[in-house]
């Protein structure tokens, strides 16, 4: 997993963090099972401060992406990975669309943002 | 292959006190001790014991000779690897750790077999004991970890040089922050799970049918380095490249400052390194080699080359040398 964040981009760090690990979970970079490195760990290499790393770890903790075990650490949660390929196919075609229509990243992430949600 | 300059041995002086001279003089020291002990010795004296008691007799100086003969041919062995690699650290420790600790076992027999039959008036009246024996052993790895750990670090080398031009970078924010970090198995794990298993029953029964406890422990330790090297940390960060086994031990660090150049190379573990795991080359080249295929290939200051196998091994490369080029001062990135 190829971990990036900058400090003088807009969004908080924590959040770069929690972007960085949710994109390699999806990407298949993390598999499920998988342990995360420790927050004072990857705190360090990234250079910065060890509760930005838990915040982002708190974040995907939340949405599901990670759990914590006993023994073992923070790992990637083990729910089947064929949920991540249908989000990998949608995401390749939402981007092709998206540079078809000449859109920007922020923009097409924009939209996602402000999607109506589906009614459940 | 470019031709190469001297190879840098660092602490050359202190590999050649405690590799070469320390291993003779222990064995020398326990030879010349047993001879001056030959008087008080039963002649013929038990050269060899079996489990229920001594198996052969013989004069002692047999024994001494055939120790001694052993200990010279390892020690020359051990005395041509300790001369010519060592240039890495975790080899040098290794080397000049288990040269001591070679020539520490010999002395032990020598001293352990003399010790029980010390005053004895014959072979017969010998009590059998493995109590000095197991101590000499005991002593033995005490004195080749410490020669191990004495062995000295790698000396801080940073690079005079920009990284070449055509090695590839990764194209970053100039502010950004990045970690690369990856996990590695070694390729087949499952065999290696199954010769360890093998290893352990065999240990078991030796220990059993020879009620000696402590050769479980004696037994079990060459398995420690096997299951040291199944599972693999690597990271890449600013600092460098950080190879850490999943028991925290064996590390293997390469710093960015002291990074030539990063590339992708092909590699095949037997025929390059005559195995897997953590490897060391006399030439100087330490390899990570848990499988074959993509590898990345690290040059370093002082004639140092490292590859490591790993997936992803394009973008770890990229990774490093732009790790490398902005430790230099960020101008050439």
């Amino acid at each position: 997993m190829l971990l990036t964040i900058d400090p003088t981009a807009d969004s908080p760090l924590f959040e770069q963090v929690a972007t960085g690990i949710r994109a390699a979970v999806v990407a298949g970079d993390l598999r499920p099972g998988e342990r995360l490195p420790a927050a004072r760990d990857l705190a360090a290499a990234l250079e910065v401060n060890m509760h930005t790393v838990l915040h982002a770890y708190r974040t995907l903790r939340e949405e599901g992406l990670i759990q914590v075990r006993r023994g073992r650490g923070t790992v990637v949660s083990t729910r089947s990975s064929a949920d991540y390929r249908g989000l990998r196919r949608a995401l390749a075609d939402l981007v092709r669309e998206g540079d078809r229509l000449g859109l920007s990243r922020t923009g097409l992430a924009d939209l996602i943002r402000h999607a109506p949600g589906t009614a459940p | 292959m470019s031709p190469h300059p001297a190879p840098t041995h660092p602490h050359r002086a202190r590999s050649v006190v405690l590799g070469v001279l320390l291993p003779a003089l222990l064995v020398a020291g326990a030879a010349l001790l047993t001879t001056t002990w030959l008087p008080r010795l039963p002649d013929p004296a038990v050269l060899h014991w079996s489990l229920h008691g001594p198996a052969r007799t013989g004069p002692f100086t047999e024994l001494v000779t055939v120790v001694v003969a052993l200990a010279a041919t390892t020690w020359l062995l051990f005395t041509t690897l300790v001369l010519a690699a060592g240039r890495t650290e975790g080899a040098r420790r290794v080397l000049v750790g288990s040269a001591v600790l070679l020539g520490a076992t010999y002395a032990a027999v020598l001293l352990g077999s003399a010790w029980v039959q010390l005053d004895a008036p014959d072979a017969a009246a010998v009590t059998p004991s493995a109590t000095p024996l197991v101590v000499g052993l005991l002593v033995a790895v005490l004195l080749g970890v410490a020669a191990g750990l004495l062995a000295g670090a790698d000396p801080h080398l940073p690079a005079a040089d920009p990284v070449p031009a055509d090695a590839a970078r990764l194209d970053l924010p100039a502010e950004a922050r990045t970690m690369w970090l990856t996990r590695c198995t070694v390729r087949g794990e499952v065999f290696w799970w199954a010769g360890i298993a093998l290893w352990l029953a065999a240990a078991v029964a030796i220990t059993s049918l020879s009620a000696q406890w402590w050769l479980l422990a004696v037994l079990l330790l060459p398995a420690l380095p096997l299951l040291a090297n199944l599972h693999w940390t690597l990271q890449i960060d600013a600092t460098g490249l950080h190879a850490r086994a999943l028991l925290g031990w064996p590390r293997l660090t390469v710093r960015a400052e002291e990074t030539l150049r990063a590339d992708v190379v092909t590699v095949h573990p037997f025929t390059e390194f005559g195995g897997w795991g953590l490897r060391s080359r006399v030439d100087g080249t330490s390899g990570l080699v848990l499988r074959r295929g993509e590898a990345v290939q690290v040059q370093a200051t002082g004639e140092r080359t490292f590859v490591v196998t790993t997936d992803d091994a394009t973008r770890a490369a990229a990774l490093l040398n732009t790790m490398a080029a902005r430790s230099r001062g960020g101008a050439t990135t």
